[in-house]
């Protein structure tokens, strides 16, 4: 079902974290404790990340977009996580470029060919400056949620 | 428009990026006036293999160690949207759709 995958509950702003590992662990673990994934859904992220990184030099921000297979995930989500200070991912495609991460988009779908909308929303919001710029300085989940709104 | 050229696109799971940039290419293509002229499917890496051959272009977000029959073009570009320009041309020329 196509529906505003928008929760407060799944951003988290300033993750204080010293590894991808660590970044992706914190909002995982926050998307299990919801319902939203199953608690394989935790290792899997990092396993998938190891072979397929997700890294994404965007213009405005280092982004990565962390995501795996849909059964470890219960329901869809889109967990959000600003970090504190950037952490180094492997970009995307690439066998030795890495990308300082400002900001996850933690993707958890449990449908193949689902939230296709979401998912071109977010390409779209990757390529807005003004709007990545915006949600990297963003004080509070509230803040981000507002931002968002009609925009995911 | 007989035989359309096929795409098909893939990254590490078939579920997110491959249909975020089989949308956006999509999308690109029809606002040139190629719309009629090319088809896309997604996948995953792992399915690249037995799939292949049954395509004129690959588009990947991922990287490929695999020997495969048919020619892949990395698609991260459009993820980003920085450096699209040159990608969607050897898109264009690869499958002859400016002929």
């Amino acid at each position: 079902m196509e529906g505003n995958l928008l929760d407060e509950r799944t951003v988290i702003i300033d993750i204080d974290a010293n590894s991808s590992d660590e970044a992706l662990d914190a909002l995982s673990t926050r998307l299990v404790e919801l319902g939203y994934a199953k608690e394989s859904f935790i290792e899997a992220v990092k396993a998938r990340e190891r072979v397929y990184a997700t890294g994404l030099p965007a213009n405005a921000a280092g982004v990565a977009i962390p995501h795996t297979d849909i059964e470890h995930v219960n329901k869809p989500a889109l967990g959000i996580g600003v970090l504190k200070k950037p952490v180094r991912f492997r970009m995307m495609g690439s066998h030795d470029a890495s990308v300082e991460v400002e900001i996850m988009f933690m993707i958890a779908l449990n449908q193949h060919h689902s939230q296709i909308d979401m998912l071109q929303n977010l390409m779209a919001l990757i390529q807005d400056d003004g709007l990545l710029t915006a949600l990297k300085t963003s004080k509070t989940s509230k803040d981000i949620i507002t931002l968002l709104k009609n925009k995911i | 428009m007989v035989n359309k050229k096929k795409v098909l696109v893939a990254c590490g799971t078939g579920i997110a990026t491959s249909i975020a940039v089989a949308r956006k290419v999509e999308d690109i293509l029809k606002q040139k006036g190629y719309g009629d002229k090319v088809t896309f499917s997604t996948c995953s890496v792992a399915e690249l293999v037995s799939k292949a051959s049954s395509y004129d272009l690959i588009i990947t977000t991922a990287q490929n160690n695999k020997q495969l029959p048919t020619k892949v073009i990395l698609g991260v570009v459009f993820l980003t949207g920085r450096g699209m320009d040159p990608v969607i041309n050897e898109i264009v020329e690869y499958l002859g759709l400016n002929k």
